[in-house]
C-alpha cells in the first residue's frame, strides 16, 4: 500500500482523511511517525497564546487607525484629482497645454487682424469701405506689418524660377482672364494707368 | 508615517483610568445604530462618505489583525504597525471589495500581504519574553510558569524561521483557524498548495524544535 502524501497528512490532522486510507497507519511505522511528528508540532504551536495588550491600547490603536485613515482621505481627495495627478496623465496634459499655446501664439503672429471680422459678401460685390466705419477695421493688409513682415520673410527665400517650376509662376492666358473679370470702370482705369506707364522714360 | 501609541502594559488588578488633555478622542459622529450593521453595510457606508463607519469597522477587526500581525512578526511594536497598516491600505482599497468573500478575509489576505512585505523589506524586531509581564502567572508555580514562557518562546522562534508562505499558512491555520480554501484565496494559491505549505510548516517546526 503506498505511503500517505503530504496533503493526505493534513488530511488526517484534519480528520477528513477517508477510513480505507487512514488504515494504512496500521501496518505504516512510517506514516505513523510522520503522523504523530505533525501533530505533536500543531499541538506545541498551539499553546501558544498572543499576549494580551494593555486594556489602553485597543483605544489608543482606533485612535490612530482613524487618524491615519483621515490623513489617507486628506491624501486622496477625490478620484478625479487623483487620476489628474498621475504622471503620464500630467505629461499629456503639459503636452497638450504647450501646443494649444504654440498654436495661439503662432496665430497671433501670423493671422492679419480683423481679418475674420469681415463680413461675408454674397454676390462678389464689394461694399465701399468707410474709413471712418465703426465697428471696421482698415481692410488694407499691408497696414497689418507683422503679418506682411512674415510673408515678406519667406518670400525672400523663394526665387521667382523656382515658384515658375513649383506651378506658382503666370500661365497662359492668365492676364487675360483677369481682364476679362474687370468692370468697364476698372478697364479704364488699367488703360489709363498702363498708358502712364508706357509714357514714362525708358519703358 | 506610522505614530506609535502607548504600549505600557498594566497589572491585571490594577484600575487605570487616562483623563486630560492628551485623551485620546474619536469622532463621534458615528451613528450608533451602526455597530448593529453587518459589514457590508458598513463599506456601503463608507464608499458613501460615512468614513466614521470606517471606526466601526476597526473596532470589530482590530483583535483578530493584530493577533495575526503578532503571529507573523512576533512583537507588540511591529505588530501594531502593520495592523494599522493593513487598515489603512484597506481603507484606501475598499473600492476593491466585491463581497465575493467576507470582510474578514479581505482584511486577513491584505494583512498577510502587509506582512509578506514587511518580512521582504527588513528583519522583525525580536522581542523577548518578559516572564510575569504579560502572562498572568499567579495560579501556578513560578518553576511552571518559567517552563511555560521558555517554551513559548522557544515556538515563536521557531515559527519566525519559517518560510513566509509557510508561516502565514501555518499562522492563519493554527490559531486562526480558517479553512483550506480561504487561505489559499488569501495566498493567492490553490488549495493544494496552502495544505502543502501547511505540512511543511509542520514539518519544519518540528524539526526546530526537536
Amino acid at each position: 500500500m503506498t505511503h500517505l502524501t503530504d496533503l493526505e497528512m493534513v488530511d488526517l490532522l484534519d480528520d477528513s482523511l477517508p477510513a480505507s486510507r487512514a488504515a494504512h497507519l496500521d501496518t505504516c511505522a512510517r506514516c505513523r511517525e510522520t503522523a504523530a511528528a505533525l501533530c505533536d508540532a500543531r499541538t506545541r504551536a498551539e499553546a501558544v497564546n498572543v499576549p494580551e495588550p494593555s486594556p489602553l491600547f485597543w483605544e489608543m490603536f482606533s485612535v490612530r487607525v482613524h487618524d491615519a485613515v483621515r490623513d489617507a482621505a486628506i491624501a486622496n481627495p477625490s478620484g478625479w484629482l487623483t487620476w489628474m495627478s498621475a504622471p503620464g496623465v500630467r505629461w499629456a496634459f503639459s503636452g497638450a497645454l504647450l501646443t494649444l499655446l504654440l498654436v495661439a501664439g503662432v496665430w497671433e503672429a501670423t493671422a492679419p487682424k480683423g481679418i475674420s471680422r469681415v463680413p461675408h459678401v454674397a454676390g462678389g460685390v464689394v461694399p465701399e469701405i468707410l474709413p471712418d466705419a465703426v465697428g471696421f477695421e482698415s481692410l488694407d493688409p499691408a497696414a497689418d506689418e507683422k503679418a506682411w513682415d512674415l510673408v515678406r520673410t519667406v518670400a525672400d527665400d523663394v526665387s521667382w524660377d523656382d515658384g515658375t517650376v513649383d506651378g506658382m509662376g503666370m500661365r497662359p492666358g492668365s492676364a487675360e482672364r483677369a481682364v476679362d473679370m474687370l468692370t468697364t470702370a476698372e478697364r479704364t482705369e488699367l488703360a489709363r494707368l498702363l498708358e502712364a506707364e508706357l509714357k514714362q522714360p525708358g519703358a | 508615517m506610522l505614530t506609535r501609541a502607548w504600549t505600557g502594559r498594566v497589572a491585571p488588578d490594577w484600575n487605570v483610568r487616562v483623563t486630560g488633555a492628551d485623551e485620546p478622542v474619536i469622532d463621534q459622529s458615528s451613528d450608533p445604530s451602526w455597530a448593529e450593521a453587518d459589514d457590508s453595510t458598513l463599506v456601503s457606508l463608507c464608499l458613501a462618505g460615512q468614513r466614521s463607519a470606517f471606526d466601526v469597522i476597526v473596532e470589530r477587526h482590530r483583535r483578530q489583525i493584530y493577533q495575526l500581525c503578532y503571529r507573523y512578526v512576533g512583537n507588540h511594536e511591529d505588530a501594531s504597525d502593520l495592523a494599522q497598516d493593513a487598515f489603512v491600505r484597506a481603507f484606501k482599497g475598499l473600492k476593491g471589495f466585491k463581497g465575493d468573500s467576507s470582510l474578514a478575509t479581505w482584511l486577513y489576505r491584505i494583512t498577510v500581504n502587509a506582512c509578506l512585505n514587511r518580512l521582504a523589506l527588513k528583519t522583525p524586531r525580536s522581542e523577548p519574553l518578559e516572564p510575569g509581564d504579560r502572562i498572568d502567572v499567579r495560579a501556578e508555580a513560578p518553576e511552571t510558569a518559567l517552563l511555560r514562557s521558555e517554551r513559548a518562546e522557544e515556538v515563536r522562534a521557531a515559527i519566525k524561521q519559517l518560510p513566509p508562505k509557510q508561516r502565514a499558512t501555518l499562522v492563519l491555520r493554527i490559531y486562526h483557524e480558517l479553512p483550506h480554501d480561504e487561505i489559499a484565496r488569501i495566498l493567492g494559491s490553490s488549495v493544494g498548495a496552502a495544505k502543502a505549505n501547511l505540512f511543511h510548516a509542520l514539518a519544519n517546526l518540528k524539526k526546530v524544535l526537536r
